[in-house]
């Protein structure tokens, strides 16, 4: 670490600065792989037959998508060493941010599966399809293409909603650009710095997702339908 | 429709390939089919005409059980469709299950087309042929081709659904459900989607499979097509069979008041046809 | 884990306060949000030449930082820069500012879904520009943005608590000091996750009933 000591401290801060981007990056990826996880079984729960099944999705959705995710993130650090799990921030945070998006991936997949127009599955009934092939062959495949964007664009949101985990101890751009201020005493500069990273990535972010949409849709040619 | 049935069962000859018998159906409190009867023979065309809201999609939904009703029965080569009686003489709606057999039978061609968007139309051919009736995909595929060639669509088996013009997607469906070689092919208003240019090449597809011998039973606001292809018109308003006849009998010399009522305006906007009547694409049988 | 709830009765007055201010910062935040956003949407809508790159700028950096960026730049950078503002005035300034970019989207995708038909045919019949506006555009996109303009001022009620991070001291702000104090941390935050639930909700069905109201027209 000496070698970094010597640098000039503009250098050291810059240097700080990146790795600070670099775990807002991956506590949100985290966040965001952790979420889809558990979105599907809550979408499942918002699609099921059951009315007490879709009770509980309701409320799991109603809950974290009206709790704000600072107060979320609260509960969820001092919630876990309740249960016995001593847990590193970076965990704790990643499960924070997962448990809320996943309300509203949740509700982005639901959406996918109710766009389907009603007339193909009929089409699949007719000729004998079962529940199973009517989920794998047409529902699934369908679904998933049309949650693409806004499951895609939840998905870069989190980025910056993940700005609150600095205040669970994780040393992301948020917090590292406050102990920079805490040096340099230069907040405009480093606390602008770190806006306007947050500004890069995500357009990047909108370019990789429009690209990736582009991707899925190749063939269809949404016609006039 | 009762002595009908008496009958079938005096003589010892083969049920009609579909029957419905008595059967009712409610949406809520509102009833959309008041104990209708008819049959169908192998290799006839039947077409169920009426006003909107008649009740003769809903009919024909039933028959492949796309929709549920409530009394009476419908059978499919004299077996109950959707419905077993219990030994207690109960009625309990079929597994699953057995629905897919039924299915099989039977293939629908809907008015929306309901293609399925993110295959290829061959896909969109042979995937029942893969899934349901258990073909291996080569063959189902092939298949598929010979088909899609039969309705004129040989170029189009590489594209996706949406590309295709209406009357194109529309021929697929029908495609899709020749494929699976039913016994019968029910059309719920195959061209009331369509612009009027297009309505010609579906009819004409429909037209030579009613050469071929296909049965077919076709709701449909195309009288013309009706009066040309039927061997017989069942003629529905509010849920009722109100009359039942062959094309030169219920469209000139209808029984009841509704049906001319219904046909008066049809007849006053094709005043020509009049003129012409024996213009069938084949003979109909003696009345 | 034991958590005394006469301590609630104790620190009543903290918690009312903090609520009061909450709801009282949400409400000039909201105001100013919807004003602001109100123009800007405006301004992006009808293609003034001149505004069209600041608009863009603003809404674009607006809206791709995170709010407590945001706060962060104007609390403590602005003293260095010679504004020194207390917390209550970024608080509302912050949420503001931020909810305009947002509503700014809102209300230029409103006024871009009135079908040009209706327009033509008002201008066909010779009705003035202002009149235009005011008769065929507003009433009609007042419908159309209900929907998401509920959805973006419950977002703005939650941001409320980021605002305790820059010691504004409304609600979160007065439950983590009392948790500091009596260090009991779960049933506070979990109580207190519990209260915004039950306000968002409150929210949301108001919202609902107004859409309910104003869209009547829409409706066979």
């Amino acid at each position: 670490m000496s070698a970094f000591q010597h640098l000039p401290s503009l250098w050291q801060s810059s240097a700080l600065l990146a790795a600070g981007a670099g775990m807002t990056i991956a506590v949100s990826l985290a966040g965001n792989a952790l979420g889809l996880l558990i979105a599907v079984p809550v979408c499942l729960l918002r699609l099921a037959r059951g009315r007490g099944a879709r009770a509980a999705g309701s409320a799991y959705v109603s809950f974290f998508r009206g709790v704000p995710l600072l107060v979320q993130l609260l509960v969820v650090y001092y919630f876990l060493p309740a249960l016995g799990l001593d847990l590193p921030p970076f965990v704790a945070a990643a499960i924070g941010l997962a448990v809320c998006t996943a309300a509203y991936q949740a509700e982005n997949l639901r959406g996918g599966f109710l766009i389907i127009p009603a007339g193909q599955i009929d089409a699949a009934r007719a000729f004998g399809y079962n529940g199973l092939q009517r989920q794998r062959y047409i529902l699934i495949p369908q679904a998933l293409r049309a949650a693409a964007p806004t499951v895609i664009n939840e998905m870069i949101l989190i980025l910056k909603a993940s700005s609150l985990v600095s205040v669970v101890g994780v040393a992301d751009l948020m917090r590292v650009s406050q102990n920079i201020v805490a040096r340099e005493l230069d907040p405009i500069r480093w606390y602008t710095a770190a806006a306007l990273i947050y500004l890069v990535i995500n357009l990047v972010l909108a370019l990789l997702g429009r690209a990736a949409e582009r991707r899925l849709n190749a063939g269809y040619a949404r016609g006039t339908l | 429709m009762r002595e009908a049935v008496a009958e079938a069962g005096a003589k010892p000859s083969t049920p009609p390939l579909i029957e419905a018998v008595g059967v009712s159906k409610w949406f809520g409190a509102h009833q959309v089919l008041s104990s209708v009867s008819f049959a169908v023979e192998p290799s006839e065309v039947v077409c169920i005409i009426g006003p909107s809201g008649s009740g003769k999609s809903t009919l024909l939904r039933c028959m492949n059980f796309l929709e549920e009703f409530e009394e009476g029965e419908i059978y499919l080569r004299g077996v109950p469709v959707g419905y077993a009686n219990s030994a207690a003489g109960r009625r309990i709606r079929d597994k699953e299950r057995n629905l897919e057999t039924l299915r099989r039978d039977l293939a629908m061609v809907f008015q929306q087309f309901n293609l399925w968007p993110h295959m290829t139309v061959l896909d969109n051919v042979a995937q029942p042929l893969i899934l349901v009736h258990k073909k291996r995909p080569e063959e189902a595929r092939e298949r598929a081709r010979r088909v899609l060639e039969k309705v004129g669509l040989a170029e189009k088996i590489g594209e996706y659904p949406l590309r295709l013009s209406g009357g194109q997607q529309q021929r697929v469906g029908i495609a899709r459900a020749l494929a699976v070689e039913p016994a019968a092919i029910l059309f719920d208003e195959p061209t009331s989607s369509l612009d009027p240019e297009l309505i010609g090449e579906v009819l004409s597809v429909m037209k030579e499979l009613a050469r071929e011998g296909l049965t077919m039973v076709i709701v449909t606001h195309e009288m013309h097509f009706a009066a040309e292809v039927a061997d017989r018109v069942i003629f529905l308003d509010h849920g009722v069979k109100v009359e039942e006849g062959v094309p030169s009998e219920l469209f000139f010399r209808p029984k009841s008041e509704r049906t001319r009522r219904f046909l008066e305006t049809w007849i006053e906007r094709n005043s020509l046809f009049l003129d012409r009547p024996g213009t069938a694409s084949r003979p109909h049988p003696a009345p | 884990m034991s958590f005394d709830p006469s301590l609630l009765a104790s620190y009543a007055p903290q918690l009312r306060e903090g609520l009061e201010l909450t709801v009282v910062i949400w409400l000039l935040g909201s105001a100013l949000a919807v004003a602001l956003g109100f123009m800007l949407g405006l301004a992006s809508y009808a293609g003034v030449a001149a505004l069209a790159w600041p608009v863009r700028i603003y809404v674009e950096f607006f809206r791709g930082t995170p709010l407590l960026a945001q706060l962060f730049i104007a609390y403590y950078g602005g003293p260095s820069i010679g504004i020194t503002l207390d917390a209550f005035t970024v608080g509302v300034a912050g949420l503001g500012l931020y909810g305009a970019a947002y509503f700014a989207e809102i209300f230029r995708a409103g006024f871009a879904s009135i079908p040009e038909g209706q327009l033509e045919a008002a201008r066909s019949f010779g009705i003035p520009r202002m009149a235009r506006i005011r008769r065929v555009i507003l009433p009609q996109m007042l419908v159309l943005v209900v929907p998401s303009s509920t959805n973006l001022l419950i977002i703005l009620l939650k941001d409320t608590a980021i605002l305790s991070i820059v010691t504004v001291p409304e609600l979160t702000f007065q439950v983590t000091g009392m948790t500091l104090e009596t260090f009991s941390y779960v049933e506070p935050f979990a109580a207190l996750a519990a209260f915004y639930w039950a306000l968002t909700e409150l929210v949301a069905f108001l919202g609902r009933r107004a859409e309910l109201r104003l869209g009547g027209y829409l409706r066979p």
